[in-house]
């Protein structure tokens, strides 16, 4: 195999809150071009997990390494202020279940989708506006709203618009949780599509929570179960669906509703 | 006949000021937060600036006082007179001749020499308050240099009216580090910021805080680079004096609608006319 | 060479939800594949021949023994490898057409089969081209192409499953059942399809259930007699 660095190494996070244990020793690694499910029910940890790798929580225990695209390896813990703002808002990407809570909502559709690249430096308006054009299209969204308030957009477009707001710096890492809940199941399809191509075109590594094992299977090539603050399998993510082996994992997923 | 101390502050709080104001000094655009006093008049009214004024102002000084421009507005006038009530220091109304001139909402037309202090009354210090009204917040930005949200108001300017049409509290950008709010002084001043030999201090009274531009400091208005900084202009000559070149005041001098352009600043239309 | 060489597998489920109940799938299955080799495996109805396909793909978890599938010049051996080598191993190694096609939605179906092609990091129009020929061969018409395979019938989805198994050139190839829906007509296709690999030097290990057809492909059998033990 090529000796390629991981991505993502996380090893042996520990996190409470208060007296109640969220994350008892949790370890992965993460490939560039990998997509990780995390699946598991609600109190599994996983949503907080995602929030350590952001760097947005710090765990009590344990250690997040993260590999560059260029080679350069840090310690998550080790980052200044500074630069971990910066990676959030380059370098890494994370989608929120709900886009109302990473979009800015007073200013226009256009404007939301190149942030990024002005937060990086690009201070020149046409080369926004061309972006912003490219990435709306990218994520199907009609260009002649790039001028509206995401007031007016359905929750479908609005995560679309989250997705291009995210992806336009093109970071090496992201997370996605729940992208797809809330959204009609037409809607999810097509969301889950997008994502797939754009993911797999640019070679990221990405953690995606979902309790749906459904999206999980379409989306990622690994799966990693979480419940109760640990991971207690994972693997392949068609041997994990197909073939599980823990008793969690087995009631997972024979508790599916058949369509 | 005035039980008050010089400047009607006492000297600790002068000095505590005066502390902070060597601390913006150091930190051109930066905001620092000062232990606002209970003044005389209510917040909104120029506490602020009547403030570093009065932690500044020593028997030598001569004071201006300028409300939009004008020497004979209400709030110049009072402001003029509460500091020859406290302090008996000279006052007037040219601007050649004063060693500190208080201002609301404008930069003399006369340009300043090195050796006088510009007083501005600030209602906002922070630039970003309208996009990110939470403190906690624009102090991580200012820390960050993360002035995105800026550039994202302007861009949607240029989206909804195809320029940048920020008319007057213009950010800037200082010695290209701190965003800061020239308090809303018309965007046609802004130029006059920039390298200005003339030390200018920042008072707001209500928000407690307080900044400085040393003299001599970079001011660069924040623009695109396809879109730079283009303020209106105000070409029309002043009924009185005749300049062109200065910003003017618009009245409406019957029901028609008939307008006539004065020179905001008096005290430059007097020396004209 | 060797394609495949399986020693002494075993596989068993052990269903917790049924209270730990234990499924012997799998017993001592010795199997090898060479280049250009077609092996069938037989046996009756639920011996475990789906079983050994999925187990050898690592859809389904050996417990133990040793599955080695070629990539190049090593072997792999797939019971203790990462998930990471074995999606390398399926991406360019091992091909596999179960009997069902999970549909994706939204994905055309010339994009279902050109992907296999793309991972493999082929040029997007010489995947489209290799793509469509192959649908074209199968009896899949151009029609078709641009829609997702939801709305096929059995038989045309099932010839989606083996056109995204063939298009890669991939020197090992599972089949499970690829016939089972299709006429006459399309099964001569999978057969000159599993002919044509043969010929060039790719290894097929299947299942089919028309002993007829197993006649005209086969170059050997491996019989799995019902092994599937049920202990409590």
């Amino acid at each position: 195999m090529d000796a390629l660095l991981p991505a993502l190494s996380v090893r042996d996070l520990h996190l409470s809150f208060g007296a109640q244990p969220v994350l008892r020793g949790v370890s992965l690694d993460l490939w560039p071009g990998e997509i990780l499910g995390v699946v598991g029910e609600s109190g599994s940890g996983k949503s907080t997990l995602l929030n350590v790798l952001y760097g947005m929580l710090a765990p009590s225990m344990g250690a997040v390494q993260i590999t560059s695209a260029e080679g350069k390896i840090c310690a998550l813990q080790s980052l200044s202020r500074h630069q971990l703002r910066q990676a959030q808002r380059s370098a890494w990407g994370y989608v929120y279940q709900n886009p109302r809570d990473a979009l800015r909502m007073e200013i226009s559709a256009g404007g939301n989708v190149v942030e990024r690249l002005m937060a990086m430096g690009c201070h020149h308006y046409g080369t926004l506006r061309t972006e912003a054009l490219r990435w709306l299209e990218k994520v199907e969204i009609d260009p002649a709203r790039m001028d509206e308030l995401p007031g007016q957009f359905s929750g479908g477009m609005l995560q679309r618009l989250q997705i291009a707001r995210v992806l336009i710096s093109r970071p090496s890492l992201l997370y996605l949780d729940e992208p797809t809940s809330g959204l009609d199941v037409s809607v999810q399809a097509a969301l889950l599509d997008l994502l797939r191509k754009l993911v797999v075109d640019a070679q990221m590594a990405v953690v995606l929570v979902t309790h749906d094992l459904a999206v999980a299977r379409l989306l990622a090539g690994r799966i990693a179960v979480m419940r109760y603050g640990e991971i207690v399998e994972e693997g392949l993510a068609d041997q994990v669906l197909d073939d599980p082996q823990h008793p969690y994992t087995q009631l997972l997923v024979s508790s599916v509703l058949p369509v | 006949m005035t039980h008050y101390n010089f400047a009607y502050l006492d000297e600790r709080s002068k000095r505590a000021i005066r502390r902070s104001l060597l601390k913006a000094v150091a930190i051109p655009g930066h905001q620092i937060p000062f232990a606002s006093r209970e003044m005389p008049l209510p917040y909104g009214w120029g506490t602020g600036g009547i403030q570093v004024t009065a932690s500044i102002i020593g028997s030598e000084d001569v004071l201006k006082v300028i409300d939009q421009g004008a020497d004979d507005t209400t709030n110049a006038v009072s402001i003029r007179q509460f500091f020859e009530s406290v302090t008996a220091v000279r006052t007037t109304t040219r601007t050649t001749e004063a060693s500190i001139i208080q201002t609301r909402h404008r930069i003399p037309e006369t340009p300043l020499r090195a050796g006088q202090i510009l007083v501005y009354q600030v209602p906002m210090p922070e630039p970003l308050f309208k996009l990110e009204p939470r403190r906690t917040e624009t102090r991580v930005l200012h820390a960050l240099g993360d002035y995105s949200l800026m550039y994202l108001q302007l861009y949607d300017h240029i989206t909804r009216y195809e320029r940048i049409a920020i008319g007057y509290d213009y950010p800037v950008l200082i010695e290209g580090r701190y965003l800061m709010s020239p308090s809303p002084i018309p965007a046609y001043d802004v130029p006059k910021m920039h390298r200005n030999p003339a030390l200018q201090l920042f008072g707001a009274g209500r928000e407690k805080r307080l900044y400085a531009l040393p003299p001599y400091t970079r001011v660069e208005p924040l623009a695109f680079d396809d879109y730079p900084f283009a303020p209106l202009q105000v070409d029309m000559p002043c009924s009185i004096c005749g300049a062109t070149d200065s910003y003017k005041d618009e009245i409406i001098v019957d029901d028609k609608g008939k307008r006539q352009y004065l020179c905001s600043d008096t005290d430059y239309c007097r020396g004209r006319s | 060479m060797n394609l495949l060489e399986i020693e002494a597998l075993h596989k068993t489920f052990i269903l917790h939800l049924r209270g730990g109940l234990r499924l012997h799938a799998l017993r001592n299955v010795h199997l090898t594949l060479e280049e250009g080799e077609c092996v069938v495996i037989t046996g009756a109805s639920g011996a475990g021949k789906s079983t050994l396909l999925r187990t050898i793909y690592g859809n389904y978890r050996g417990d133990g023994g040793a599955v080695r599938v070629r990539a190049g010049s090593e072997m792999v051996d797939m019971l203790n490898s990462t998930p990471r080598r074995i999606t390398a191993l399926r991406r360019d190694h091992m091909a596999y057409a179960s009997q069902f096609l999970r549909v994706i939605p939204r994905v055309p179906t010339l994009d279902l089969v050109a992907q296999v092609l793309l991972d493999q990091g082929i040029d997007p129009s010489e995947a489209e081209d290799r793509a469509r020929s192959l649908l074209w061969q199968l009896n899949l018409p151009a029609s078709l192409h641009a829609l997702p395979p939801a709305t096929f019938s059995g038989g045309e989805r099932q010839r989606v499953n083996i056109a995204r198994a063939f298009v890669g050139n991939h020197p090992l190839i599972l089949l499970d059942e690829p016939t089972a829906s299709l006429d006459l007509e399309n099964t001569m296709v999978v057969r000159e399809l599993i002919l044509s690999a043969k010929a060039a030097g790719r290894g097929i290990l299947a299942i089919f259930h028309d002993p007829d057809f197993v006649a005209q492909v086969a170059d050997r059998t491996y019989s799995i007699s019902f092994q599937a033990e049920i202990c409590g």
